[in-house]
């Protein structure tokens, strides 16, 4: 009984933090992809 | 020998296709209890008439052509190529109904468009549609992304039959031992988003004060577009109505997240979250986002329309995000695109949408792994070219398991390249036939082609009839990457001509 | 001589600023020309639709003319004006809105708006009845008869074929 308790316990701690881990996932392309936009935008100043 | 198709093919198709219209049918039965919930009359007849009609003459089928049987592979595919024109015609009788589409031509683009995930619209004063209707549009996103077989197949298809059918729209890899399990992990992930996607996008709706049924109305629809790389929105104006930078953030993580392998989804939902950053499809993945987004941003050097950094990047990377996920949420308009979007960054725009998700996700297009693979196999001939003749070359990706790359991998990903390249300049040539510049109609050729829904404001209630056939035609084969249509064409041809 | 034409010019071209300013634009102008009227005062008049939705202290509403539409940043007393707004079975009220009309909105990150100043209730919005068209519910009965028969009384199946189509 214990055992299984705990092997689902484990099941959701592993389905809880891989969900987390996603939801973080796409934020840090938007990261780095406002990097590369910051970067034209200097481009943009410069040229101007 | 191959076998040849005969007539005796037809029955067992016929049989599941009838299965499929009648779960079609039931399938309304909930648009029908939210008319009646929400007080829709008028609009709660027309869904029962048009669930009614759906299993009258799924019954009907069954009953012409009993062939409970397993199917073979030329079956299975032509099931599935018919099975998706058949819930497109369906699926548009209470559209049509509904009194909001010009013609009933119109009302199966819309239902096609939505089955196969593209999100082009030619609805009629969406803003006035009544709230069942409106959920049948979002309904249908979720239902084809999911993959309208896939749908089936936890509803009844069981046997050895499923996978052959599951195969035909495209998604050759199973992600459990078995393909049940595999459509109940893919239900899995998307009911799981379905319930966080829907509390973010009615939180950030209730914080605005928009009425609570209102709020989760809203949340419901946007996510199944979204998630589902869709791109239908409940009013006219796409996202762009909720004027909500957080709606954008929102949308752009979900639909990012819908374009992720569910392969992927299951190794890091196990335990092994490392696969994110070692999946090579979804390293090239990232690396093609952030490729095309920089094409963009070049593209804006030299022409700068916008006053700030910051608007700069809302509107620039939420349209190449939408359009690399294939998703299609827009939060500027035709016009802007047409009179402010340099030629350049229009073409990083229209290389995203052509290479589309990854594989075995929601979204359409090329798709990031068969890119992967032909690179690799370029890397691959380049290598034997440079080594000694005696070498061995190798090339091994890692995708959810370490896997060599066979040349036959890399035959199959290049053809269907080769084919979604055709039918992108083919759509572009119609387009400019009927009498469109070249631009406009390449980017809306690709748009439908990749099932993502960006518009440069050729499609239009007004747009000519023979456009919105060839845009048919395209959101279909796109969606079911092509093998299984033209198995159905043979399908078709064998019937004229029997051997 | 030269300078009395071009002082005339001159003038014309102020009154008819002036004249340009309080004039009524639709909203697809200021989609098709929208440089021109880029920060200018316009006013517009048009259907409320959908929510009002708030944004820190201000309110957006969309105003939809024909098939164009845009949004209105109102502040709290304006938006209290807007009693209807377009969904089914719901008329929105037509408003006339003066503002500021900004292509690419500095303090909305490059939204297309117009921040009001006034708003005017031309027309107050209302309920609209949808009947229930009587044909349709006979369809509607006539093929759940059909449904019936055919789901609970099958024809005699055909059974010359068990197993039937085979694949080879």
């Amino acid at each position: 009984m214990m055992k299984k308790f705990v092997k689902y316990l484990k099941i959701t701690y592993k389905w809880i933090t891989g969900i987390t881990i996603e939801l973080i996932y796409p934020f840090i392309t938007f990261l780095a992809a406002a990097i590369i936009c910051f970067l034209s935008y200097l481009a943009v100043l410069i040229k101007k | 020998m191959i076998p040849h198709f005969s007539r005796e093919d037809v029955s067992p198709i016929l049989y599941y296709l009838g299965k499929l219209i009648i779960g079609l049918g039931i399938l309304m039965t909930v648009p029908v209890l939210l008319g009646i919930i929400s007080q829709e009359w008028a609009p709660a007849i027309d869904f029962i008439i048009s669930s009614l009609l759906c299993i009258a003459i799924g019954n009907f089928l069954l009953m012409t052509f009993p062939g409970e049987t397993e199917l073979n592979w030329r079956q299975g595919m032509s099931l599935v190529s018919l099975s998706w024109l058949a819930a497109m015609f369906f699926g548009a009788i209470p559209l049509f109904l509904s009194g909001h589409y010009n013609s009933f031509l119109d009302s199966l683009f819309e239902s096609m468009s939505a089955f196969a995930t593209t999100g082009l619209t030619l609805v009629n004063d969406l803003d006035h549609m009544a709230y069942s209707y409106n959920f049948w549009r979002h309904f249908m996103c979720f239902i084809g992304g999911q993959g309208i077989i896939l749908v089936a197949l936890t509803l009844f298809v069981k046997g050895g039959s499923a996978f052959k059918v599951y195969v035909g729209e495209a998604r050759e890899e199973k992600i459990m031992p078995n393909i049940i399990q595999t459509a109940r992990f893919i239900w899995f992930v998307s009911l799981t988003y379905l319930v966080i996607g829907t509390i973010i996008l009615f939180l950030i709706n209730i914080f605005r004060g928009i009425s609570p049924g209102r709020s989760l109305f809203h949340a419901v629809c946007l996510f199944m577009a979204g998630w589902d790389t869709a791109g239908f929105a409940t009013q006219s104006q796409n996202i762009l109505y909720y004027h909500s930078p957080a709606i954008e953030v929102a949308t752009a993580m979900l639909s990012l997240l819908g374009a992720v392998n569910f392969g992927v989804h299951y190794a890091v939902w196990t335990g092994r979250p490392r696969e994110l950053l070692r999946n090579y499809e979804l390293r090239v993945y990232i690396v093609s986002i952030l490729g095309l987004f920089a094409l963009i941003c070049v593209g804006f050097i030299m022409y700068f329309p916008f006053p700030d950094y910051l608007s700069f990047f809302r509107k620039s990377f939420y349209q190449l995000i939408s359009a690399h996920t294939g998703v299609g949420y827009s939060n500027v308009t035709p016009y802007h695109l047409v009179r402010y979007w340099p030629p350049l960054a229009l073409l990083g725009l229209i290389f995203a949408m052509g290479l589309g998700g990854s594989s075995s996700s929601t979204a359409g297009g090329i798709k990031i792994l068969r890119i992967g693979l032909f690179l690799k196999g370029m890397k691959k001939e380049i290598r034997i070219l440079t080594s000694p003749e005696s070498a061995v070359i190798v090339e091994k990706i890692h995708h959810i398991k370490d896997i060599t790359i066979a040349d036959e991998h890399i035959k199959m990903a290049v053809i269907i390249i080769l084919l979604y390249a055709a039918t992108y300049i083919g759509g572009g040539i119609m387009g400019v036939f009927y009498g469109y510049p070249f631009l406009p109609a390449l980017f809306e050729s690709v748009s439908a082609t990749a099932n993502v829904g960006l518009s440069m404001g050729i499609t239009s209630p007004g747009m000519p009839d023979g456009l919105k056939v060839v845009y048919i035609i395209q959101m279909w084969m796109g969606r079911l990457e092509f093998i299984s249509v033209f198995v159905l064409f043979k399908f078709m041809l064998s019937l004229k001509s029997p051997q | 001589m030269n300078r009395k034409i071009l002082s005339v010019i001159l003038w014309v071209l102020i009154l008819s600023q002036r004249l340009f300013a309080s004039n009524i634009v639709s909203i697809r102008t200021l989609y098709e020309e929208a440089d021109m009227y880029d920060g200018r005062s316009v006013v517009v008049i048009g259907e409320a639709i959908g929510d009002i939705m708030r944004d820190g202290s201000t309110f957006w509403v969309n105003v939809k003319d024909g098939d164009f539409f845009i949004g209105v940043v109102l502040n709290a007393e304006l938006k209290d004006k807007i009693r209807h707004t377009g969904r089914y079975k719901v008329q929105g009220s037509i408003i006339k809105v003066s503002g500021i009309y900004n292509l690419h909105c500095r303090r909305h990150l490059g939204e297309r708006d117009i921040h009001a100043d006034k708003i005017e209730i031309l027309r107050e919005g209302g309920n609209i009845e949808k009947e229930i068209e009587m044909s349709k519910v006979f369809m509607s009965i006539i093929l759940a008869l059909a449904t019936i028969i055919f789901v609970f009384y099958p024809p005699r199946r055909n059974t010359r074929r068990d197993n039937g189509g085979q694949q080879r």
